[in-house]
């Protein structure tokens, strides 16, 4: 029996990646090793150009590593056989929801992957349905996708996904151009997935809230893996997160300034509830 | 003294069609020289149109836009005068890089004011400054820079034109923490040396809270308010029902006050929050 890897969705193992295989010293990413198991939530945090969406793009072979192995479900995605069964379990949100879209009726274009995988006419109208209900976005099933705003084609393009059913979704920045309306939906959506669909999330992002619900963070720097651990373990390491470019989320950071200033809050406290939750009872003690 | 003026502007795309949309309907406010102005507003709120109209990029349809008293679509030389004065910086401006080296792209926007090769050459330096660009960054070709080094080099460019309004589309969007800090603080410094106005167009509460003047809330193509920081993130509900949001540290204070009617509202950075949570917490064990 083997168990335990038979629970890895996806498991990097020692990967590297060249864009320029010539020059093969300019790795951008670096003997990088993470799993992610069924049902996680896992938050990857970098900064601009320290191979974050080159690691969305390994993890369902669109790009291959360089060396190292990326597997999906236990098939390796440098396997060209498998190409195939990999995406339809792996599959990739970008950043820009206006290089996602393919057709100019949202239904139409949440119907795409679907239809890609040769799925029955009648499975793929309960599907779109589906897909387009769990993101909000049922409503507009008939309206023409140029027209949406950015949160909105951003959920439309999530549709499309979820409609392909994978059992992960990787999130590669999905929320840096979008207003705060536009990054809720994106953020509850992936939520959303999470618990109720027991999909998992990979979370590609430069905003530090949106990692402090994550079951796990990895931190990469300059294509390396430079910390893995939950929220709490490396929101509490403000230092190393600022040495690359990155900081703790403004509930953190406030908690630590009031700590500096002697009020003795608890440590791990990451977000606004917590936060008022200890202020208040710290108060009344 | 008010050296923008823009007075009962309108303007629609796809006029005729059943898809007419009013991008900006009678909209009016002014900006004082110096002054930092943040503009927030939901995505096709109509904040691009409405910077666009500012140097001429798009004209009314309905009402003026002055700048330094004079309407800026009278004439060719207007609309001209208009475009070095005010300075654009769209969203993303990366993806407008072309030069081969950074020093020619910063210099093309101040050599096509027709300015001489030497005063170019020393505006390019100084705006290499503001951005903290060394001499060996501007030789090198702008498609070898990291993302926030490109964004730089764009902004840069803009800088080099030496606009009396400086106006920055999202300037920080896509940056990471260390990157947008940089920027905002590169931002102030051209401000600080030049005493130039600018107007900055983002999505980040937090960040417009700790910069702003006065900001600006665009709603559905209508300017919705206009008001100090304090004037505008006191009123949370409405800024959500906007789409918008207020800063983390307002939103924090707003959850307290439900318990502590008696803690300062007037709370929009963290640092301010820290501040006053610790001094109210000393008081209360002290009483």
């Amino acid at each position: 029996m083997i168990f335990m890897e038979d629970k890895h969705l996806l498991m990097f193992d020692n990967v590297s990646y060249a864009y320029d295989e010539e020059n093969a010293d300019e790795l951008a990413v670096r003997d990088v090793s993470f799993t992610v198991d069924r049902g996680e939530f896992v938050v990857i945090l970098g900064h601009n150009g320290s191979g974050k969406s080159t690691v969305a793009k390994l993890s369902n072979s669109i790009f291959l590593p360089s060396s190292g192995k990326v597997f999906v479900d236990g098939m390796d995605t440098a396997d060209e056989k498998s190409e195939f069964r990999i995406r339809e379990r792996v599959g990739v949100v970008f950043q820009n929801p206006d290089n996602q879209i393919v057709a100019s009726i949202v239904e139409e274009d949440v119907a795409f992957g679907p239809e890609n995988l040769g799925i029955e006419p009648k499975e793929i109208r309960k599907r779109v349905d589906n897909a387009l209900k769990a993101v909000g976005m049922y409503d507009y099933r008939l309206h023409e996708t140029h027209r949406l705003s950015g949160g909105q084609k951003q959920r439309v393009a999530i549709a499309g996904m979820i409609a392909m059913q994978p059992e992960c979704i990787v999130f590669d920045e999905p929320t840096a151009m979008l207003d705060p309306q536009g990054r809720r939906e994106v953020m509850n959506t992936a939520r959303e997935l999470n618990k109720n669909n027991n999909m998992a999330i990979v979370f590609i992002t430069h905003f530090m809230e949106e990692a402090v619900m994550a079951d796990k963070v990895i931190v990469i720097d300059n294509g390396r893996l430079l910390a893995c651990g939950t929220p709490e373990e490396i929101f509490s390491q403000k230092e190393m997160l600022v040495s690359c470019g990155l900081d703790v989320p403004d509930m953190v950071k406030l908690a630590n300034e009031l700590r500096e200033n002697g009020v003795p809050l608890r440590k791990g406290i990451l977000c606004e509830d917590e936060l008022v939750k200890e202020y208040l009872s710290i108060l009344n003690s | 003294m008010v050296i923008l003026e823009v007075k009962n502007v309108s303007y629609g795309y796809s006029h005729g069609t059943p898809f007419e949309i009013a991008a900006l309907r009678d909209v009016s406010f002014s900006v004082e020289k110096g002054e930092l102005v943040g503009i927030i507003g939901h995505t096709g709120s109509g904040k691009s149109t409405l910077i666009k109209m500012l140097n001429s990029l798009l004209k009314p349809e309905s009402g003026q836009v002055l700048l330094n008293g004079k309407d800026i679509n009278t004439d060719k030389a207007s609309i001209k005068e208009a475009r070095s004065k005010v300075g654009l910086c769209f969203q993303y401006p990366e993806y407008q890089l072309f030069e081969e080296t950074c020093a020619k792209d910063i210099a093309f926007g101040p050599k096509n004011m027709g300015l001489s090769e030497d005063e170019v050459r020393q505006r390019v330096l100084r705006a290499a400054e503001f951005v903290g660009f060394n001499k060996e960054l501007l030789n090198r070709s702008p498609f070898d820079l990291s993302g926030g080094q490109k964004r730089r080099c764009a902004i840069a460019g803009v800088m080099a034109m030496f606009p009396e309004i400086l106006v920055l589309d999202e300037p920080v969007a896509g940056l990471d923490p260390a990157g947008r800090r940089e920027l905002m603080s590169m931002i102030e410094n051209y401000r600080k040396a030049t005493g130039a106005t600018v107007m900055i167009v983002s999505h980040s509460m937090d960040d417009i809270a700790r910069i702003a003047d006065r900001i600006l809330v665009m709603n559905k193509g209508s300017l919705a308010e206009s008001g100090t920081v304090k004037e505008i993130f006191s009123k949370t509900d409405k800024l959500i029902e906007m789409g918008l949001s207020v800063p983390a540290a307002t939103s924090l204070i707003n959850k307290l006050r439900l318990k502590l009617p008696e803690l300062d509202a007037d709370v929009y950075t963290t640092e301010d929050a820290a501040r006053i949570l610790a001094a109210f917490y000393k008081r209360r064990k002290e009483q």
